[in-house]
């Protein structure tokens, strides 16, 4: 049975009856006086691939665990199969949000040791192995450590970990955090063929709304309740509003923004303004009026609209609204200065045929870069990439094996006290205190930054606005879901005021509605002069750095502005509407190239050379194959378009992506 | 506050140190279990140890096999029983068969009186009496052994001077008028009641102090290593020097209150005198502290992980510890060890520990000491600096 | 219900992860050795040079000849004599464990019928083992010189016949020896299983062990199994290095010995799992570990001291560590000779303990749930 995102309510509600079914499912830490999870009522069919989404600390690990019986809840029923899910547990297949793996082991030890726990006999796991190493491309890795795999790799490693048993469940708690968009998209795409193909029902959880979209139902969760759960397209179509799209210089959109937000005349029309990449989403009942009520407001601000294109709202866009309304909109409060925004200029940042060997492993090659002052430099590429490495030579922390970094005006003494003043740096992961409270963490940050006594209330309180814990900085770090944790951690960051800042995938993990405050935060400093290099796998986000550099296997292999690096892609982008995504994308993979065609939400992106000869030939190839396409339209590239064709070529080049 | 005051706290507690130094604070007080670990074995084990550890032998399990059942042999095995040494724990009519329990381990020493004992004694002849050893403990037995001889030649002693009483003559005879007569007068000094526990007690100190300093030191940079926040903090203007001080101090306040806690068990639980200067002793101790925490730090340098740390400071404080003199007395480790101990900074500091609290010296009679161990403390700190400065580049 | 596969899957993946981590392999199998010389070789009561200072204010024949007494028992060492010599300060210094002080009349009185020559010992008391056996030393070796000065035609009542079982050269080597080995073995199994344990709840990889259908029993034993594998290895390590460099070798039937190896090592690793499951980090564990396994073994267990020794309020100590019954059935192994008569009643405390902490860890292990 292939599964298709398209399929009504009653097609995905299999006459079988549900497999897992909770009811008034409540659960509350020891310590805490709030409920984690306050009363779920959930019902999850076979075969359905069912999304749990929701922002930080809404109660989704709670509920993996309480539904992998890891964990008893405090109150109310769950049933898998109709029983405890403690006896069904062979059943099922649980992948735990980080740490699944056992690093110091092989790939071929860590499914050994997974399928004898579970007695799965020599030649089951012999074929099983072999099938399911050779599906997720492991199969050269065999002896390979798990530790020293990328974030990708190690992701599929669990999820074959997971599979080993041939469970008919997967739970899957945020299994593609941090994993770059060319591994994200293969990573489902297995899930996809495993639902259609083996009638595994899949449960997971993402912070990636893009992916949501490829689940046949959602939940939406928050504050340990579903506030609703249906399929995709009908949780899209509750908004009852259309998407417009407004185009502009990239550098106007924030003014366009707080223009369209404020502005009372438009917002009787508007239900939301969000950004999105390169442009502005609103969403409104009346997209005819709205572009022109737009139009007129944004002239009188002298912000010149480039087009407008209407569409229906994506899964962010809903997720996004429906966030704010129960949050409530909140003030971006102010940053509490202390130092002048004296401006500096020139250089920032710079690198100089720079290159780092690890004993064999040449993990970053000839980078040269050149970042100024005022200015947001993405620096983008896949998992094991070598960004990480090179952010780390670029602020001193690792020596270089040859060539030469500049910052803030030193080239010799990058690790002096006057440097490290001025510059912020954020790390992949830990950059708190998980022993401390999130009071004494910032207060620290303060601290070792020299931030005088007297301005340090006002440092923190700003943190704490900005990281909505107002009145929970006594809580322990440790305790924090990990998106909360980012927020203070890019808040400490920042608090003494640097001029140039790293931030190594700051987003990671962090709901939607909160990486916006993020990239507002990020683009008013860059303004005020301080220079930035960020890395980040959300590559919407991307498309608001000044300017972006692209790494493949060490190398620097396309760098300059967003504008730039997608002019400077070949071919033309075809998006294609159409029922049965999955079934489709499988079929135009083996037709064209499979870089070529790639999952975007629920629509299919086809790059192709020739528009006019290409796009019939594949309108065919889809009828041939019962597919129905809705629609279809030659659009510009996105970054993350860029970035799967960059990747692909760069293959094809012979750069092989390395996997530490 | 006056402006001079608000200047001065200003400068104090809005310092870089005075962030790091907090930081580790509440760390520690954040960490039940490390609190608990620092404070509480310690007196635990210092009360265990000085308590159990005599090495003073008494309640010798002794047998007796008396084939001769006489006045005479009676009178001797009273002798026996009137001391603290031993115990008499069985009588037997067999020889073979207190020779079984005594295999056994049920008995220290057989002691067997011959059939002919009595009348020996009487006519003047020499009497044997075979005592058999469990020499299995080496150092009990030598201990049996020679009680028991000390008690056969009181024994000897006695019979003599009535031998000699009653030969030379009732008028004249007087013990007082033998020849060639040593009277040694022993003088135990420092320790007068011979207290184990007042070895025992300093030793277990020393080693508490050692083993906590650098246990804990290399816990805590080696978490800060393995949870990744090292980089952060080396990303922040803060210098090698200000980040491992800020390490250390706490960790010094907590180690002093360590040594408070033991000095006040050794005086109540048993009676310790403080003989000395007590501010010197803590003075010195916190050189020593020094030392303990630089040998973690360095430890957990060259540890990937806390796992790894512990299992070298597992491979390094034994050897300390043994070596020191702590628990059993330098003089009694092999020849060509005891020149190891002098490397062994432990060993000074238990020197002057014992000097300082029990023999009430100085640092006039200390100063070869405390300088060893200053030097000791500066090149194992400069050299932990020196190597967390390098591994970070 | 047991399923040996499980287990198995268990414990080779427990090794495999050892086998990873060369340091620890190395500790673990390595470091036993040194420890176990370090120990055979330290840890003596035997003071066999004892430092002393004289200040012979005498200066005669006679006094020469008492001094000469002290330097041929081969117990003194002399480090300082003369009539100069500051007895007590040298004391101070730490430099001696005695001093001697002749007194100006000692070759007088000592000739003149009805006086008593004095000498003064002025014992360090510091050490009151050390204490004692210099004042012993010092009266038998005035002894001597009084004896000798005498060429006494008296005869005594009594001779002792001394003689000495098992041990008739009172090598404290083999007393200290076989103990060495009980507590160099003590350490790594204990130690090894409950960092296991603690890194696998630490890393949170545990959840996935709890995910499967993994038996609370089956874990426990899969665990407890690769790690007594360990254990096991390393008691024939120390154990060939105590023959090589103690020269022990079995005195009589090994048997309880090998037996009691079996379960000393399962008690050690049992024990070490039950402290890795209640501890939350690596560190917690160690420090458990070294104090309740480590130390209170090293203590109590009658390595050094006699369990007799101590204190009866606290023997009990002594009688639930399970290093205690292990050194007998060493000794026994190794100097007694005795066998199944003499060490019976160990073995089957050692059985008992091992049944004691089987049943903690496992019911500590039971629930396999994430506590909340």
């Amino acid at each position: 049975m292939t599964q298709s995102l398209s399929a009504p309510p009653s097609l995905a509600r299999a006459p079988e009856g549900p497999v897992i079914t909770m009811r008034d499912l409540r659960h509350r830490y020891h310590d805490h006086a709030q409920e984690a999870v306050a009363g779920i009522d959930l019902d999850i069919y076979p075969g359905e691939i069912f999304g749990l989404i929701g922002p930080d600390g809404a109660g989704k690990t709670t509920t993996f665990q309480i539904l992998s019986s890891v964990m008893p809840q405090t109150s109310g029923v769950v049933e898998v199969f109709g029983k405890p899910p403690r006896e069904m547990r062979l059943q099922m297949g649980y992948l735990t949000q980080r740490f699944s793996l056992y690093q110091d082991m092989s790939i071929w030890e860590n499914l050994r040791y997974t399928a004898g726990l579970r007695e799965v006999s020599e030649s089951d796991l012999n074929s099983r192995s072999e099938r399911y190493l050779q599906l997720l491309d492991l199969g050269r890795f065999k002896e390979r450590l798990a530790g020293k795999l990328s974030g990708g790799m190690k992701q599929k490693l669990a999820l074959c970990c997971t599979l080993i048993h041939n469970p008919r469940i997967l739970l899957l708690d945020e299994p593609t955090t941090g994993v770059d968009p060319v591994s994200r998209r293969e990573f489902w795409d297995i899930l996809a063929q495993l639902a259609g193909t083996e009638g595994i029902t899949t449960v997971i959880a993402t912070p990636y709304l893009d992916e949501a979209e490829r689940c046949s139902r959602i939940a939406f969760m928050y504050d340990g309740k579903i506030q609703q759960c249906d399929t995709v397209a009908q949780v899209k179509a509750s908004l009852g509003v259309q998407r417009v799209e407004v185009y502009m210089p990239v550098n106007q959109i924030e003014q366009a923004e707080d223009t369209i937000q404020h502005s009372s005349e438009l917002r009787k029309s508007i239900s939301d303004v969000q950004r999105f990449g390169d442009h502005l989403d609103v969403l409104t009942q009346e997209p005819e009026q709205t572009q022109s009520d737009i139009q007129q407001a944004l002239e009188a601000e002298q912000i010149h609209v480039e087009r407008f294109a209407v569409d229906t709202p994506t899964l962010e866009n809903t997720f996004v609204a429906r966030l704010r309304a129960l949050k409530g909109e909140k003030p971006a409060g102010i940053y509490p200065r202390i130092y002048g925004t004296e401006k500096r200029t020139g250089t920032a940042i710079g690198a100089q045929q720079l290159n780092k060997i690890f004993g064999k492993f040449h993990a970053v090659k000839s980078l040269n870069l050149d970042i100024k002052y005022g200015e947001v430099f993405g620096l983008l590429g896949a998992n094991g990439a070598g960004k990480t490495t090179a952010i780390k030579m670029l602020c001193g922390l690792l020596p270089v094996s040859s060539g030469q970094v500049m910052l803030a005006g030193e080239t010799a003494q990058l690790r002096s006290t006057a440097v490290r003043q001025s510059v912020g740096y954020m790390s992949q992961k830990f950059t708190l205190y998980d022993d401390l409270t999130i009071n004494q963490n910032l207060e620290f940050y303060c601290g070792v930054y020299g931030v005088p006594r007297q301005y340090r209330a006002a440092k923190k309180r700003w943190v704490l606005e900005m990281s909505d814990l107002i009145g929970k900085e006594k809580l322990m770090t440790g305790d924090l879901p990990g998106g909360w944790k980012q927020r203070v951690a890019f808040g400490a960051s920042v608090m003494h005021e640097p001029k140039i800042l790293f931030l190594d995938e700051p987003t990671s993990g962090v709901d939607a509605l909160a990486r916006r405050q993020f990239w507002r935060w990020i683009n008013t400093f860059a303004q005020q002069g301080m220079a930035i290099l960020i890395t980040t796998h959300y590559l919407e986000e991307a498309e608001q750095c000044h300017r972006l550099g692209f790494m493949v296997a060490g190398e620097l292999v396309a760098q300059g502005t967003p504008r730039q690096v997608k002019a400077e892609q070949p071919g033309q982008l075809v998006e294609w509407e159409c029922d049965q995504l999955q079934r489709a994308a499988n079929l135009l993979k083996q037709r064209l190239d499979p870089w070529r065609v790639s999952i975007f939400g629920s629509r299919l992106h086809t790059v192709v050379d020739d528009p006019k000869m290409q796009i019939p030939q594949i309108e065919t190839w889809l009828q041939e194959a019962d597919i129905h396409v809705q629609h279809h339209r030659e659009i510009g590239f996105s970054l993350e378009d860029v970035f799967i064709s960059i990747v692909e070529q760069a293959r094809q080049r012979g750069l092989d992506v390395p996997v530490d | 506050m006056k402006p001079g005051l608000t200047n001065i706290s200003d400068n104090v507690l809005g310092s870089r140190f005075w962030a790091l130094f907090s930081k580790e604070v509440n760390q520690i007080l954040h960490n039940r279990q490390l609190l608990t670990q620092l404070l509480l074995p310690p007196t635990i084990f210092l009360i265990l140890f000085g308590f159990a550890l005599t090495s003073t032998f008494q309640d010798l399990k002794v047998g007796i096999a008396d084939y001769s059942q006489s006045r005479t042999s009676r009178e001797f095995i009273e002798l026996l029983s009137q001391t603290d040494a031993f115990v008499i724990s069985g009588y037997y009519t067999n020889q073979q068969r207190m020779l079984a329990d005594l295999s056994t381990g049920k008995l220290i020493v057989g002691i067997t009186l011959p059939r002919e004992f009595a009348r020996d004694i009487a006519r003047k002849r020499t009497a044997q009496v075979q005592a058999v050893f469990d020499a299995v403990d080496a150092n009990t037995a030598k201990v049996a052994s020679s009680y028991l001889s000390q008690l056969v030649s009181d024994y000897n002693l006695r019979h003599q001077n009535n031998f000699q009483q009653g030969r030379v003559g009732s008028s004249t005879a007087n013990s007082a008028l033998r020849q060639n007569q040593v009277q040694l007068q022993t003088s135990v000094f420092y320790n007068p009641g011979l207290e184990t526990a007042w070895f025992i007690v300093p030793g277990t100190i020393g080693i508490l102090m050692t083993v906590l300093g650098s246990q804990t030191a290399a816990s805590l940079v080696v978490r800060e290593k393995e949870a990744g926040t090292i980089e952060q903090l080396m990303m922040t203007p803060a210098s090698s020097l200000q980040v491992i001080l800020a390490k250390v101090l706490p960790l010094l306040i907590v180690l002093t209150i360590d040594a408070l806690i033991g000095l006040a068990v050794s005086k109540f639980a048993f009676q310790m005198p403080f003989r000395g200067n007590f501010l010197l002793l803590i003075a010195i101790s916190n050189l020593y502290f020094f030392v303990g925490i630089s040998i973690g730090i360095l430890i957990a340098i060259y540890a990937k992980s806390e796992q790894q740390s512990q299992l070298i400071a597992f491979f390094v404080n034994p050897p300390l510890v043994l070596l020191s003199g702590a628990l059993s007395p330098i003089a009694a480790i092999p020849t060509f060890m005891q020149w190891l101990t002098y490397l062994d900074p432990m060993r000074y500091y238990i020197e002057v520990y014992r000097g300082i609290v029990l023999k009430g010296i100085g640092l006039d009679v200390l100063w070869p000491q405390v300088l060893i161990l200053f030097v000791f403390a500066t090149v194992l700190l400069t050299l932990s600096i020196r190597q967390f400065e390098q591994q970070l580049s | 219900m047991i399923r040996p596969k499980r287990i198995a899957a268990q414990i080779v993946k427990e090794l495999t992860q050892l086998g990873r981590d060369r340091l620890t392999l190395t500790m673990a199998l390595g470091l036993p050795l040194p420890l176990l010389l370090l120990f055979g070789f330290s840890n003596s009561l035997d003071v066999n040079r004892i430092d002393i200072a004289i200040q012979d204010l005498d200066q005669t024949r006679l006094s020469r000849e008492y001094i000469a007494t002290f330097e041929r028992t081969n117990k003194f060492h002399i480090v300082q004599q003369g009539p100069q010599v500051d007895v007590v300060q040298i004391l101070d210094q730490g430099h001696i464990y005695a001093g001697l002080i002749i007194p100006p009349e000692f070759s007088r009185d000592l000739q003149r019928r009805g006086r008593k020559a004095q000498a003064q010992v002025l014992v360090d008391g510091t050490d009151a083992n050390t204490a004692n056996l210099v004042r012993g030393y010092a009266q038998a070796t005035t002894n001597t010189f009084v004896e000798n000065l005498q060429p006494s035609t008296s005869r005594t009542p009594l001779s002792l016949q001394t003689r000495l079982w098992y041990n008739p050269g009172l090598q404290s080597l083999k007393y200290i020896g076989p103990g060495a080995i009980a507590i160099t073995v003590t350490l790594f199994p204990c130690l090894l299983a409950g960092l296991a344990m603690a890194k696998e709840r630490e890393q949170s990889t545990v959840v996935q062990v709890y995910a499967s259908s993994l038996s609370g029993t089956e874990y426990l034993l899969g665990k407890a199994a690769a790690y007594w594998l360990v254990g096991m290895a390393e008691v024939l390590i120390v154990s060939i290095g105590s023959w090589c460099f103690f020269g022990l070798w079995f005195a009589g039937d090994p048997t309880p010995m090998i037996l009691g190896s079996v379960l000393y090592i399962a008690c050690g690793v049992l024990w070490g799992i039950f402290l890795g499951a209640n501890a939350k980090t690596q560190s917690a564990v160690i420090q458990a570990v070294s104090f309740t396994a480590f130390l209170l073994s090293l203590q109590f267990s009658g390595y050094i001291y006699p369990t007799a020794n101590i204190p009866t309020a606290l023997r009990w100590i002594s009688n639930i560590i399970p290093a205690t019954y292990y050194i007998i059935l060493n000794r026994d192994a190794y100097t007694r000779g005795i066998g199944w008569a003499s060490t019976w009643d160990a073995v089957l405390a050692l059985t008992l303990l091992s049944g004691l902490f089987f049943f903690l860890a496992w019911q500590k292990l039971q629930k396999m749930q994430v506590e909340t």
